[in-house]
């Protein structure tokens, strides 16, 4: 009886202490600075003043997984980071809890590629999931109060914490085994019999493919101009036989070079033609071994896409290779820039590079097997053995040392910054072996962000591809759809009208303007001051409603559409426009001051970072990046596209190529940007939105309604995707990091055949070592802030 | 004997107070720091957990009780557990030699507003505060962490450059006052607070004092962009709590001493001594949030060099100035 | 400032050295009690990824345990230097109306050459923590 009365008493006792401990947890619950992709970016703008997550005491961001309670896993689990996240996870104290945000980290998402974990609850458990790609903050919101209820419902943590049995806390979720207890259909459960959409037509295999039935034009054929035939003419006296022009392009002068001279050609170009091609833009292969026509193809190209900026004209060198797995030789020592693209080809395509310094896998882990981009390698990560807990811990990310050596003596420390880090600004890793304070060896270690988009691009329609453009850089939006419809409407020759070229400008500057804030407030952020951030964001909400006011989507519009943009402006987009472009320069004036006039940032970023302009146009740099160098080159202005001729900016330039001159060539940029969109809203042309050539494209839905010819259209290309035909085209744009172009390659199909896109990033961070190395480990973060990359843009 | 124990007593109620307040007081401050910052941040801040989030304080201390104890592999196990303590201990007991109004009196006894007015009560001061370098320098050490031993360098450096000059920066005040006794000082400010006729002592001062406590712009040790979390990387719990609690009463007592040494102490009209000494330390307090909502960071060899080529050089001219003008 | 009478150690009334000790015993009696709850409450579920320490979630190259870096060094002697000078300076200051002009003369005479010796590490780079590359 006594004993029965004591143990009621401690039950009453322990269950008060549940009420309280639960009560207190609920509103403490600190999450991990921690963020996988796109996803976060709402996460981070959940904390800012118009949702103000701190509401709930859940503003006290963790860099340390020891003190956070709580594990938002935001956005795409690859399978390089995988054993990263886990463990993070496994680090953090008890109790913890875990909420998957974003439909990648539920399921994998819109990437069922290789290099994709398809959700991560396969290895840990998952208290909440947030559906939406990516979730809106108010979802963040309300994933946390969910999370908030389910403690304080379920959980009994008061024997948990006084050793007692039978306690529970925390997230206790059994983990999901892919196949087993979750359907391995990306579909969902109950599709077994029926194939997934497009996968007849998959390379390598075409079992009779209905585009075929489908005549289109040939692909658009440009005329050269006089330096571009006088260029031909040139190659052809001095490589003879070895070069030979292209009967016909769709874009540029494309050149076949025969891989033994590819070097003195390469060499010529860059040093001694009239223009000089200085700029390697960029360097990839293309596996022939699908091609329809197989005997016209080698088994590999390589193409060398260059740049003059005397001449503002882009050159195409493409190089047959032949074998199973070709070598060539490596252009490092003509181009130093060319070091990483090279060791791209041969990761995804497993092409040997000789004399390149360090020859090693650079996106996928070093354990993986096969080279994807091959056309005969599996793209789906759901045709791979299911990703499992034993997977994470056995493929760990190489040791710091194999990245610096550890010769510099006894005070060195090697130290990994990154993939999870506050200021890495996303899933990069910084291997950094310093002495003292100062940096004396640095190296990167990327890929982490590998979302295979490249392999997407080969099994989605022409039309299905564009979701995926805006996720490319997924702090631009629109701005990085252009650079993929302007390609594919070269290739086709579709003409834009011309309230959709002006609706598309206006949308990618309004893009450029919230990637600047994002960048302002990140920047501000890294040297430390914490407010700027808050005010960026606010009006950067202001610009994110226009945008949904016009496309209804946020980050990732995928509003552009082959021939146009997806629908009219509505009713009240010019107030709205008005409006910001009213409010928003002495916001900017107001907070901007407070960064540029501060004598400690000044400290922080003048001289900080230098690069000369000379490395870098060597290395590739783009963007404000090389207009903080001193040289007048943009896009926009040099080779102008979508109508940017008609409008009225400055291209702001700054010398010294430090942290602080790129501060103020974003800064500037932004005013530009501004500019451009007042003339565009002022000046918006009336007309179509959408090109009336249905062939390509998806007709407008009211003459879908009506004719018969049109609703043929929208089926076919809705259904199979149009037949672009066979052919190439390089496109790139000056979105708001530097210059993104999209290589498209089409066999007549209704996918392309490959699907290339050259990120300004991966140009952009691959000289980092140059600016970082001999200055302090604060001054890298500073660096890294100035320098505004993205992780989708470099993985891709 | 009786008059001993009612003595006694008193004392601890009056020790027992004090200790309360001081953490209350450093929970509340944590309090403060999160909504002013939101309202400097176009923000709310903490407002579900009891009324405009009071109960904030109290939930995050709950939560951080119950948390596991992490200890890392590799650890030097004992430094790593305690070195938090010691943070917390120096800080506390800098409040000691603190006083924080005039005396009352109770049946004809005086009972002291100060816990204990040493003669030596300044160097007391920087005493302890020296010793509170011990628990950053081998907390970060203890680790096994980098990331942890790069904030517990730069933290030992920078706090023992910054001692000189907050040592350096009071001698003008101690030979104004004739004394190290916070008390005599705080009565030396009778006629007119020291700040007017100090202020570059006052400036540096208050310069050195935040950056002994390691605010942005000088919170180096732990730069969250630069090092995660610096020396406390691997706390978890209330260990990182004791740090986080010792922060805070440093900067209590940091606005204590700025108010002692400047400001004329408890002395004010209308009000109680004791009020305005919180009114003093919370001005103090509101102006470090302030600072931290709007500067960014220094760099270390930025940090150093303000400490060694500016401020310690000044201190130095303003005692020879100092001293000439008091024997005119 | 009064001298601490013996008489009066005991003394509660008095804001002494038993009043400081007595606060001594409060505050390391609370913190002892924070650190038994960490050591004794909660959960523990130690695993070797949670034993092993954190760096950006990838398993650390080499040891922490490292001999810090010359520079660090320095700072400490000079400290040293300065805090024991410091020291000299405190003692003249409580008592600079007594010593007079004298006094003064003789204080400035040694705070010049604290100066000078400050001037000197400054110029021979002992006080430059930068970068190497920022050094010249």
């Amino acid at each position: 009886m006594g004993t029965n009365q004591q143990e009621g008493m401690n039950e009453r006792f322990l269950d008060s202490v549940d009420v309280l401990v639960n009560w207190a947890r609920k509103y403490s619950l600190w999450p991990m600075f921690f963020g996988l992709s796109c996803c976060f970016v709402e996460e981070a703008t959940a904390l800012t003043s118009r949702y103000d997550l701190a509401r709930f005491g859940a503003e006290v961001l963790r860099a340390s997984p020891r003190q956070a309670d709580l594990l938002i896993v935001s956005g795409t689990v690859f399978k390089k980071i995988a054993p990263v996240v886990l463990r993070l996870y496994e680090q953090m104290a008890e109790p913890k809890w875990v909420i998957s945000m974003g439909s990648c980290s539920n399921c994998g998402g819109m990437y069922d590629v290789y290099s994709v974990v398809q959700g991560v609850d396969q290895i840990l458990p998952v208290d909440v999931y947030i559906p939406g790609c990516p979730p809106r903050p108010e979802a963040v919101m309300q994933g946390l109060v969910m999370l908030q209820e389910k403690i304080a419902a379920e959980e009994r943590p008061a024997r948990s914490i006084f050793h007692l049995p039978g306690g529970t806390q925390g997230t206790q979720r059994p983990l999901r085994v892919d196949g087993l207890t979750k359907s391995r259909d990306p579909r969902g459960p109950g599709m077994g019999g029926i194939p997934i959409r497009g996968s007849s037509v998959v390379p390598p295999k075409f079992p009779d493919s209905r585009t075929d039935l489908m005549w289109t034009s040939p692909a658009r054929r440009v005329e050269l101009n006089d330096g571009d035939r006088a260029l031909a003419d040139v190659l052809k006296d001095r490589f003879g036989d070895a070069v030979e022009p292209a009967p016909q392009s769709s874009d540029m002068l494309t050149v076949q070079v025969r891989e033994e001279r590819l070097k003195d050609v390469l060499r010529f170009l860059k040093t001694e033609a009239a223009p000089r091609y200085q700029r390697l833009d960029d360097l990839t292969a293309v596996d022939e071994s699908a091609r329809r026509e197989r005997d016209r193809y080698p088994d590999f190209s390589l193409v060398y896409h260059l740049l003059s900026f005397e001449a503002a004209s882009k050159l195409r060198i493409k190089v047959p290779l032949h074998g199973e797995a070709p070598t060539t030789r490596s252009v490092t020592d003509l181009w130093p820039s060319a070091n990483w693209y090279e060791r791209e080809v041969f990761d995804l395509f497993g092409i040997r590079f000789e004399g390149h310094p360090n020859l090693r896998r650079i996106l996928l882990p070093h354990d993986w097997e096969g080279h994807p981009l091959r056309k005969s390698y599996a793209g789906r990560a759901t045709e791979m053995t299911p990703y499992t807990l034993e997977d994470a811990r056995k493929c760990q990310p190489f040791d710091g040392g194999v990245y610096v050596k550890q010769d510099g003596g006894e005070h060195r420390l090697i130290l990994n910054m990154g993939p999870h880090h506050v200021s890495t600004h996303g899933l990069l890793r910084y291997v950094v072996a310093l002495e003292g304070e100062e940096i004396t060896g640095l190296e990167m270690d990327l890929g982490y962000h590998h979302r295979g988009v490249e392999k997407i691009g080969e099994r989605q329609s022409w039309h299905q591809f564009i979701p995926y453009c805006a996720r490319v850089d997924y702090l631009a939006g629109a701005a990085n759809d252009l650079p993929y419809v302007l390609a594919v409407e070269a290739l086709a020759d579709i003409r834009v009208p011309e309230r959709a070229q002006v609706i598309r400008v206006m949308l990618s500057e309004l893009f450029r303007l919230s990637n600047h804030l994002v960048w302002f407030a990140t920047y501000a952020h890294d040297v430390g001051a914490m407010t700027p951030n808050f005010y960026a964001f606010r009006e950067r909400e202001m610009i994110l409603d226009i945008v949904e006011l016009i496309t209804g989507g946020r980050l990732h519009p995928s509003w552009f559409r082959l021939g146009g943009v997806a629908a009219d402006l509505p009713d009240g987009w010019k107030e709205a426009v008005d409006q910001f472009v009213n409010i928003f320069p002495s916001r900017l004036q107001e907070y901007e001051r407070l960064i540029r006039e501060n004598p400690i940032f000044k400290a922080r970023t003048m001289g900080i970072g230098r690069i000369s302009l000379e490395n870098a146009m060597d290395w590739g740099v783009t963007g404000p990046n090389l207009r903080a160098c001193g040289l007048d080159w943009d896009l926009r202005k040099k080779m102008p596209y979508s109508g940017y001729e008609n409008f009225q900016f400055e291209v702001p330039i700054a010398e010294g190529g430090d942290c602080y001159a790129r501060y103020l060539v974003r800064v500037e940029e932004m005013r530009q940007s501004l500019k451009i969109i007042e003339q565009a809203a002022a000046n918006m042309p009336s007309g179509r939105t959408m090109t009336d050539d249905y062939r390509y494209v998806l007709p407008k839905r009211t003459d879908m309604l009506q004719d018969i010819e049109s609703l043929i259209h929208h089926f076919v290309n809705v259904t199979r995707g149009p037949k672009i035909p066979r052919g190439e085209a390089y496109m790139s744009c000056e979105i708001p990091r530097g210059e993104q172009g999209y290589y498209v390659v089409s066999d007549g199909l209704g996918a392309a055949y490959r699907m290339r896109i050259r990120g300004p990033g991966f140009a952009n961070v691959q000289v980092m070592p140059q600016l970082a190395v001999g200055e302090s480990i604060a001054d890298l973060i500073a660096i890294i802030g100035s320098v505004d990359y993205i992780l989708p843009d470099i993985d891709r | 004997m009786l008059t001993w124990s009612l003595g006694f007593l008193i004392l601890m109620v009056k020790l027992g107070a004090v200790l309360l307040f001081l953490l209350l007081a450093a929970a509340y401050l944590v309090w403060l720091e999160r909504k002013f910052l939101a309202r400097l941040q176009v923000r709310y801040g903490p407002n579900r957990a009891g009324k405009y989030g009071l109960l904030q304080p109290i939930a995050d201390m709950i939560k951080m009780l119950t948390k596991e104890d992490t200890i890392p592999e590799g650890a030097d196990r004992v430094i790593f557990l305690l070195a938090p303590a010691v943070v917390t201990v120096t800080a506390l007991l800098m409040f000691a030699v603190i006083p924080f109004g005039g005396d009352l009196s109770f049946l004809g006894k005086r009972i002291p507003m100060v816990i204990a007015d040493l003669n030596i009560g300044l160097l007391f001061v920087f005493a302890l505060s020296s010793l509170g370098v011990y628990g950053i320098a081998l907390g970060g050490w203890a680790s096994n962490s980098k990331y942890s031993l790069l904030g517990g360098i730069r933290g030992a450096a920078q706090m023992i450059s910054y001692e000189l000059s907050l040592g350096l920066s009071l001698v003008p005040v101690v030979m104004l006052a004739g004394s190290f006794s916070l008390v005599d000082i705080v009565r030396a400010q009778e006629a007119y607070p020291f700040i007017l006729v100090q202020p570059l002592a006052f400036v540096i001062f208050v310069i050195s004092a935040m950056a002994e406590s390691k605010r942005i712009p000088f919170d180096l040790p732990e730069a969250e962009n630069e090092l995660g979390a610096g020396y406390h990387t691997e706390y978890s719990g209330i260990r990182f709590g004791l740090f986080f609690l010792g922060e805070y009463v440093n900067m209590q007592v940091l606005g204590a001493l700025v108010a002692v040494l400047f400001l004329g102490g408890w002395s004010g009209p209308f009000l109680s001594g004791p009020a305005w000494f919180c009114i003093k330390i919370l001005v103090v307090a509101l102006v470090m949030i302030w600072i931290r909502g709007t500067l960014p960071r220094l760099r270390y060899d930025q940090l150093m060099a303000l400490g060694w080529k500016v401020l310690i050089p000044l201190a130095l001219v303003n005692i020879v100035v100092t001293g000439a003008v008091i024997l005119i | 400032m009064q001298p601490i009478a013996c008489e009066g150690v005991l003394s509660p009334w008095e804001p002494g050295v038993f009043s400081l000790a007595l606060f001594t015993v409060l505050v390391l009696a609370f913190v002892a009690s924070q650190l038994f709850i960490a050591s004794w409450l909660g959960e523990k579920k130690t695993t070797p990824e949670k034993a092993r320490p954190y760096e950006s979630g990838i398993i650390p190259t080499g040891t922490a345990r490292l001999r810090y870096p010359v520079p660090f060094y320095l700072v400490a002697i000079f400290f040293l230097v300065f805090d024991v000078e410091g020291a000299y300076i405190f003692s003249w200051a409580v008592a600079c109306e007594e010593l007079g002009w004298a006094g003064w003369l003789q204080m400035t005479f040694f705070i010049g050459l604290l100066l000078v010796g400050l001037v000197y590490i400054w110029k021979n780079g002992g006080l430059d923590w930068g970068p190497t590359s920022k050094k010249e």
